[in-house]
């Protein structure tokens, strides 16, 4: 331990002495302890950084004039203006209005005096028109303790897609330079990558600028095959010299439309009979209501050439998707080869494709409601500045497994009062082939009690299985839901079940009401009693007069009768 | 049963329901399977006829006994209960038979295929008459003194002719005034065969041409009259072996003898 200090002396000794003021400024000494072991003096020196790197967020700006569905773009600028490089900065966006969403991205790693221009790509921001603020701060962490930079603002409005010239929502605005150099002219926001669902439609628009010193006449034709598919808002353009001019692209689908990738040529005649031919990639998802859907889908790039993409899948059906495939199409200018991609969240490949970079994704299970991200990252990327968005496609997504052999005839279900127990009665019609074990399960809130809430049976094929729960409520006022989940090898099956809860009567209306009730009940024993009685007296009074009014044995009249039927009959009479 | 069993109904006393009696025994007897010849021996009152809607009969019994026809001739059937009738003559005041016409035609009688005879006399009627041509005689009477009396003087009478002869007491009310069915028996000293309530249904039954026994036969004086029948049914086929007054047994007739006690003394 003396060598050690010793050395560390003679490290120290040649240092200059800046860099000393700095280290003293970088490192505390929390605690030197001194002791003695074997007559060797040793030393515990336990340093931790003073000044850390410090991440500073100089600039935000969103895009304006943003509309509903389209992305939203996000520009920082992030500087470290600390004296250590920060690792792992992440970028938080709280965005609050209609409707609010929150994001964290990667940032990777920022030296010292080292500055960052971030760029990011919100998809799912923008769902609804309104006001939005966005609210963004970075964070890294260091020897476990966070660290958190200034929070920069910004707003933008999203206002509903017009059919009149407006920015392009996605790579429009400023955004990327043109692909193909049209002799005297240049081209905006081509190559078209686009999406939708079949029996929807989007439009995208693509700028042109005359470059030359004379007007120019530029004339778009679409592939006759395609016309169907897309339409332009107009077929030709005249530009005066340096005049931009923007044409909107509108891509219409039948809901019948077949899903899949559709590759349109578009014509582009400058100077006639110079023409130049680009190609409109656009992708018709299946409309099968799978319940699988893109809620968000952000990008990062930053001046590290790494970029960072995260998609977010809900299953906003009400049934349980499984098996649901997902496929990520990056343009192939994003990247040398395959290797520099690489994806994680979700089991997936990555391949190189035709058309790009594609990344299969797996869905295998995603409840209704669930939501899970999708990570990818793309190293040494190259191709960032053409970055319109990678698309998404659902293929072939499977819906929950068939239902029919379950079906739900009957669910009753109680009307209670706070406080109180009942029954949900539940009648199910299996129509399986064969015998299966079919289970209930009905679950409630916190503020309910299930006595029996799992309940297994075989059931035969066309059977009619009745199952009852008996459910106790606490003190709760209103419609408890409750879920009944059925389950079996091959089918499953989620109904919810409300219960309707009535308030009990309070206390002091009770407390009211039973001094009342039992005189009423006394007062009616009472006529009741009364009525009896009197019908019983009644009674009484009637047999005696029936009993009192018959005729009467009278022995003196009956002598004498004797009397006179002897005087009769001639006998003596005595 | 080789000859008819001839019962005369008679009471000294008018108004004591001698023809409602008469009436509804026959009717009763009838409703057994028997065939039963109701004949009206009230030759200045006729009221048969009254009682069963058969004031329009072309013949009766005046025509039986001045030969003019034959019993099985002049007998009118009642229709609604089967009952084969020899009704009285309604026009004015006739004279009463004489004896051997009364005598001829009780032997005509006993030569039909009847099972029954039931005659009813006239008040007052002369009981010497004939006292061995009938088989056994009713004697009708009310619970009063007057009734009884004049019942026990005809009893007496019957008791000297050997003629079988039992009471039958109608009209009873069971009303404090009335003479008690002990006093009834102590005095009488013969056989009380039955009490026959006052009924509503009688008055009623007799506006209907029709006996109570079988317009209402679930009154209490038309089973009280099916009772009897049977009684007199029996003794003309083998010798009737009495019983006493008819007494419901069970809760009923506990009842029935708690209000109306018949054997107190």
């Amino acid at each position: 331990m003396v060598d050690l200090v010793v050395a560390l002396g003679n490290i120290l000794d040649r240092l200059p002495v800046q860099v000393l003021v700095g280290a003293a400024c970088l490192y505390l000494v929390l605690g030197i302890s001194v002791g003695s072991s074997s007559g060797v003096i040793s030393a515990n020196v336990v340093v931790v950084p003073f000044a850390p790197a410090n991440i500073v967020m100089t600039a935000l700006s969103v895009s304006s004039g943003v509309t509903t569905g389209a992305q939203l773009q996000f520009n920082a600028t992030l500087n470290n203006t600390g004296y250590m490089a920060g690792t792992n900065v992440i970028v938080h966006v709280n965005i609050n209005g209609p409707v609010p969403f929150n994001a964290v991205y990667s940032a990777g790693s920022l030296s010292p005096n080292q500055g960052e221009f971030v760029t990011l790509q919100i998809s799912g921001a923008t769902s609804a028109t309104g006001t939005y603020t966005l609210n963004s701060f970075a964070t890294y962490v260091s020897n476990s303790v966070t660290y958190n930079s200034n929070t920069k603002s910004a707003s933008y409005t999203v206002a509903s897609p017009g059919p009149g010239p407006s920015p392009s929502p996605g790579g429009g605005g400023g955004g990327p330079p043109p692909i193909k150099a049209v002799p005297g002219v240049t081209i905006g926001s081509i190559p078209i990558l686009t999406s939708t669902v079949a029996g929807q439609g989007l439009t995208s628009q693509i700028s042109i600028r005359n470059n030359q010193s004379v007007p120019e006449l530029i004339n778009f034709t679409i592939g006759q095959d395609f016309s169907d598919l897309l339409t332009l808002s107009t077929n030709s353009i005249y530009l005066q010299p340096g005049q931009t001019g923007l044409i909107t692209a509108t891509f219409k689908t039948l809901p019948t439309t077949q899903p899949g990738t559709y590759v349109i040529p578009l014509n582009i005649t400058v100077n006639d009979p110079v023409t130049q031919t680009e190609y409109l990639t656009f992708t018709v998802y299946s409309n099968m209501k799978n319940g699988l859907q893109i809620v968000g889908q952000t990008f990062l790039t930053n001046s590290l050439s790494t970029l960072s993409g995260v998609i977010t899948i809900q299953n906003s059906g009400a049934g349980v998707v499984r098996n649901g495939t997902l496929t990520t199409m990056l343009p192939s200018t994003y990247a040398k080869s395959a290797s520099q991609i690489s994806a994680f969240g979700l089991p997936n490949n990555v391949t190189l494709g035709p058309n790009g970079y594609v990344i299969n994704w797996q869905v295998s299970k995603l409840q209704p409601g669930q939501i899970v991200y999708a990570y990818y990252t793309v190293l040494n990327q190259t191709g960032v500045e053409y970055l319109s968005y990678p698309q998404n496609i659902f293929s072939a997504p499977s819906q929950a497994t068939p239902l029919s052999i379950i079906k739900v005839v009957d669910i009753s279900s109680p009307s209670l009062i706070s406080n109180s127990s009942g029954y949900v009665n539940v009648s199910v019609f299996y129509t399986g082939t064969s015998t299966q074990q079919i289970s209930f399960y009905l679950a409630g809130s916190p503020q309910s009690n299930v006595a029996n809430p799992v309940q297994t049976v075989n059931a035969s094929p066309n059977q009619l299985l009745k199952k009852q729960f008996y459910v106790s409520v606490g003190n709760y006022t209103g419609t408890m839901l409750f879920y009944l989940y059925i389950t079996s090898s091959t089918a499953n099956l989620t109904e919810s079940v409300p219960v309707i809860i009535s308030p009990r009567q309070t206390a002091s209306t009770t407390a009211s009401q039973q001094p009342v009730q039992a005189n009423l009940q006394k007062a009616t024993l009472a006529l009741e009693a009364i009525a009896v009685l009197t019908i019983v007296l009644i009674v009484l009074l009637s047999i005696l007069k029936l009993r009192r009014r018959r005729p009467k044995y009278n022995a003196e009249r009956t002598r004498n009768l004797v009397r006179l039927r002897k005087r009769i009959t001639g006998e003596s009479v005595e | 049963m080789s000859k008819p069993y001839i019962i005369r109904i008679s009471s000294q006393k008018g108004g004591v329901g001698k023809t409602t009696v008469a009436t509804n025994l026959a009717a009763a007897i009838r409703d057994m399977g028997y065939k039963v010849l109701l004949v009206d021996f009230d030759f200045t009152n006729p009221s048969v006829g009254f009682h069963m809607g058969l004031e329009d009969a072309n013949s009766g019994v005046r025509a039986v006994l001045t030969k003019k026809t034959t019993i099985g001739h002049a007998a009118a059937v009642h229709e609604p209960t089967g009952l084969h009738i020899l009704p009285g003559e309604v026009r004015g005041i006739v004279r009463q038979p004489k004896a051997a016409e009364i005598n001829a035609f009780l032997s005509n009688a006993k030569k039909t295929n009847y099972n029954f005879i039931l005659i009813d006399t006239a008040p007052g009627y002369d009981p010497d008459i004939m006292l061995t041509r009938f088989d056994e005689d009713i004697i009708v009477a009310t619970p009063d003194v007057p009734a009884c009396v004049s019942a026990c003087r005809l009893s007496n009478k019957y008791d000297k002719a050997h003629l079988k002869h039992s009471l039958i007491v109608n009209k009873v009310r069971n009303a404090r005034y009335e003479l008690s069915y002990n006093e009834i028996l102590d005095m009488y000293g013969g056989e009380i065969s039955g009490l026959l309530y006052e009924d509503d249904a009688v008055p009623a039954s007799i506006a209907a041409h029709i006996p109570t026994y079988v317009f209402r036969p679930r009154t209490r004086f038309s089973r009280a009259v099916g009772e009897l029948s049977r009684r007199y049914a029996s003794r003309a086929g083998a010798e009737y072996k009495t019983e006493g007054v008819y007494v419901r047994k069970g809760l009923f007739g506990w009842l029935r003898s708690f209000f109306y006690t018949r054997n107190e003394k």
